[in-house]
This record gives C-alpha cells, sequence and structure tokens, in this order.
C-alpha cells in the first residue's frame, strides 16, 4: 500500500472495531495522522484507561472504576426498585430519562437459544442472589428488548422470580412516540391495544 | 434482478453493521434464503416487528449486484404468531422447529409441504396448550416430508409385533429383542406404549391429536428429539434450552 508499517497496523486495528470497514478504518487514521500529537496520545490514553479502570459493578454488573457502582452506592436511589436490562448501554438510556429512580440489575446478555445462550450463559444467578438475599426488593421491573430473545428472557425470569412471591413487572410495548400508526405493524398494535390505559 | 414476491417464515436474523439485519427466511417459493433487511434495526423502520423468528410475511427480495445474498423490500406481516411469544414452552419448542428446518433444509431447497406444515403447526402452538403433542406431530411429519418413513408397529426385521424393542434411527424403526445383534450405539429403548403412540400419531391425516397419558407423551417427544440428534449428529442448541427452562 505505500505506507508505513504503523499506519497499516492502526488501519488493521481500527477496523476489529463493530461497523468499521477498510475505507472507514483508513479515512479515520488520516484523521489521526492529521491530529495534534496530543489530541491522539488523548484518545490512546483513553483506551488505556478504559481496559485498565473500568470493571463490572459487583451488585448489578453496570460499568464502574470502583467495586460498586454509582447507582447502587447511591442512598438516594429506591432500592426496593431493581430494573432488569440485557447490557449497561441500556442503562445509559434510561438514566436518561430521569424518570426512573431505582435499581439496575445488567444481564449481560439475553437467552437466545437458536445461537445456544442459556440461562448458565448471563448474570441470572447474581440477580436471584439479590432477590432472595433480603434486600427488601418489591419490585422487579424486566425491560429486555421486545425480540424473541428478550421475550424468552422475560418470560424465563418471570418463572424464576414468582416463587419469591416479589412483584414481577414488563415494560410496555407500543407505537412508538411521533411514529405514524399507519406504518405500525400488526404485532406492535397488538401489544399497544393490550397494553392500552384509562385517560 | 428480478423481484420474486413470495410468503415467507422468518427463522432467524443476525445483526448486520449499524441497521441492518441478515435474516434467514424460509420462502414458499424458493426454498430457505439469506436476505439483507437494510434499516430494519432503526426504530420507525417500515419492516417493524417482521424479522422477528416465527413471524410470516410477504416479502420481495432481489439480488443486488454481484452479492450472493438477497436484498428484501416491500414486507409486511401475514400473522406475528404473538402467542407464541407469550409462553416460555411455547418459545422454547416454536424455536426447536425452526432450527430444524435450518439445520434439515439446504438454501434453495424449495418445499411447499413443509412450509405449508410449519406454517399450521404455529398457528397451532399459539392458540393450543397440548405443545408436547404438536411437536410430536410436527417432527413425524417433517421426518416424512423430508423422506424418513419410520415404522412403530412392528420389528423391521422379523416383523413381529414387538413386546419390548429398541429404536433405531439410522435403521428406520423398531428392532425386537431376538433381532438386536452386536452394536447398539444411536438406538434407544422404546416401551410398547411408546411406540404404539408415535404410530398412531403418525398416521394422524390434521392436526387433532386425542389426549394421551402424560409419561407417553413426554417419552415419545424424547424419542423424537433422539431421532433428530441422531440424524444431524448432535443434539440442536435450541434442546440444552428447553432442558433447561424445565428446571
Amino acid at each position: 500500500m505505500g505506507q508505513g508499517g504503523s499506519f497499516n497496523r492502526l488501519i488493521e486495528e481500527l477496523m476489529r472495531l463493530p461497523g468499521i470497514g477498510p475505507k472507514t478504518a483508513q479515512r479515520l487514521a488520516f484523521f489521526m495522522l492529521k491530529m495534534e500529537a496530543q489530541e491522539a496520545k488523548g484518545i490512546a490514553q483513553a483506551i488505556i484507561d478504559l481496559k485498565d479502570k473500568t470493571r463490572f459493578c459487583r451488585i448489578c454488573n453496570n460499568i464502574t472504576e470502583d467495586e460498586i457502582c454509582g447507582i447502587c452506592s447511591d442512598a438516594a436511589r429506591d432500592k426496593k426498585k431493581v430494573l432488569v436490562i440485557e447490557e449497561p448501554s441500556n442503562l445509559l438510556s434510561l438514566e436518561r430519562t430521569k424518570e426512573y429512580k431505582g435499581l439496575y440489575h445488567v444481564l449481560t446478555g439475553v437467552l437466545s437459544p437458536l445461537d445456544g445462550i442459556g440461562p448458565k450463559d448471563i448474570k441470572i444467578d447474581g440477580l436471584m442472589q439479590r432477590l432472595n438475599n433480603g434486600n427488601n426488593v418489591e419490585e422487579v421491573i424486566i425491560a429486555t428488548s421486545p425480540t424473541i430473545e428478550g421475550e424468552a428472557t422475560a418470560r424465563y425470569l418471570s418463572q424464576l422470580i414468582r416463587p419469591t412471591g416479589i412483584k414481577t413487572t414488563r415494560i410496555a410495548y407500543g407505537v412508538p412516540v411521533g411514529s405514524d400508526l399507519e406504518y405500525a405493524d400488526e404485532a406492535t398494535l397488538i401489544k399497544a391495544l393490550e397494553g392500552r390505559r384509562e385517560i | 434482478m428480478p423481484l420474486y414476491k413470495t410468503e415467507a417464515i422468518v427463522i432467524r436474523t443476525i445483526k448486520l453493521g449499524e441497521a441492518d439485519k441478515i435474516a434467514t427466511l424460509f420462502t414458499n417459493e424458493l426454498g430457505k434464503v439469506r436476505a439483507v433487511a437494510k434499516g430494519v434495526r432503526r426504530t420507525k423502520s417500515r419492516f417493524g416487528s417482521a424479522l422477528e423468528p416465527f413471524t410470516h410475511i410477504n416479502t420481495g427480495i432481489f439480488i443486488k449486484g454481484s452479492s450472493s445474498l438477497y436484498r428484501m423490500r416491500d414486507t409486511g406481516i401475514i400473522h406475528s404468531y404473538h402467542k407464541i411469544r407469550e409462553d416460555i414452552n411455547k418459545i422454547a419448542y416454536g424455536l426447536y422447529l425452526l432450527e430444524l428446518v435450518d439445520r434439515f433444509l439446504l438454501e434453495g431447497d424449495v418445499n411447499k409441504g413443509v412450509f405449508a406444515f410449519l406454517k399450521d403447526t404455529l398457528d397451532f402452538l399459539g392458540e393450543r396448550e397440548d405443545v408436547k403433542e404438536i411437536f410430536i406431530l410436527f417432527g413425524l411429519h417433517f421426518l416424512r416430508l423430508s423422506g424418513y418413513q419410520y415404522k412403530f408397529d412392528r420389528c423391521i426385521s422379523c416383523g413381529d409385533d414387538p413386546l419390548i424393542a429398541f429404536f433405531s434411527p439410522h435403521k428406520g424403526g423398531l428392532i425386537c429383542n431376538g433381532c438386536i445383534r452386536g452394536e447398539q450405539r444411536g438406538m434407544f429403548p422404546i416401551n410398547k406404549a411408546v411406540a404404539l403412540y408415535l404410530n398412531s400419531v403418525k398416521n394422524i391425516d390434521g392436526m387433532i391429536i386425542e389426549p394421551a397419558n402424560t409419561d407417553i407423551v413426554n417419552e415419545a417427544a424424547e424419542i423424537i428429539k433422539g431421532i433428530f440428534t441422531e440424524i444431524i449428529g448432535r443434539p440442536l442448541l435450541t434442546q440444552e434450552f428447553i432442558n433447561e427452562i424445565k428446571g
């Protein structure tokens, strides 16, 4: 290709990232080449820090730099509610709403029978330990995606939690805000009708 | 490139890039195909939930450029079979059926008989509670439609009506105690009541199954799974899930 070894190596490393093909990797590499050295080092250091300092919260599996994340250690959070999500990125989306004040549990995945991913492959045991350890949880809100995998996970969890007597709820399904009813599909409309409420 | 309009059942999808998916579809007209759905993961995508496994859709597929994958467009839901999604047992057995179809059929294999039977089975799986019976019925008819004709009434070697027997997926049916010789690998014991039950279900024309003793149904379901394991060479991934949700 004519460029130096370190340039090619950067392209190859960038291509490991999701959604980055050879052309995008090359464009990013040229962009970094033109950057101030300090800026480029800042990116490199951020990646090193991420790998050295970040870990999963011992309680909820959220990403954190401490043993316990900021949400689990926040005394102001409602400890009677635990919201179950698939990935830490879901937590960021929910926190942006500023509506939910309870705790979380990140499963770090979802049951996917067609891919051979079963209950032992995700953090279900940790959730059950939290619920069985006298933490006075009164409600578990299951917020897995409305896909077949998310649904299988939600149904499986509700089956496991039922004997504890803890109230288990599932987030509502429906028509996305700002969308057009005309384009909503049959499955979404059925769920939206089932989940209707009085106004 | 021509646009093929076809009915299809969604078997599975995998993510592609930022917003796309590759769907494995079992189509009525072109058999099993893989097709790219552009932008399907965006909230406001017109695909909506059309690419969820089990969904019976109408779609248009075409080849673009030199790609080996089809592209999907103009996709609408005919039936979402949403009731399957409300029961973990139905999800597990339903996914087993989809994995079975995925494993057995090669890309481009057209099998309109299996397509029609899968559609009916998913319908019944959503509406009825006798999940294992539906599974057994599908399994036996799927085997027949795929060219496997098993005998459950007599020993395939001597033709006798055996009291105690083994079942051999590779030899095609029951083998009585008198005829069993040497290697028994790949065979499993089967009792007469279960063999009779499987024989009666095999001969059913339709989807109505007479109620049977739970132990017989459970054992018959295990025999069907055993047959598929032997034919494929290993258990299906969804079988492990079925075992795990039983607790």
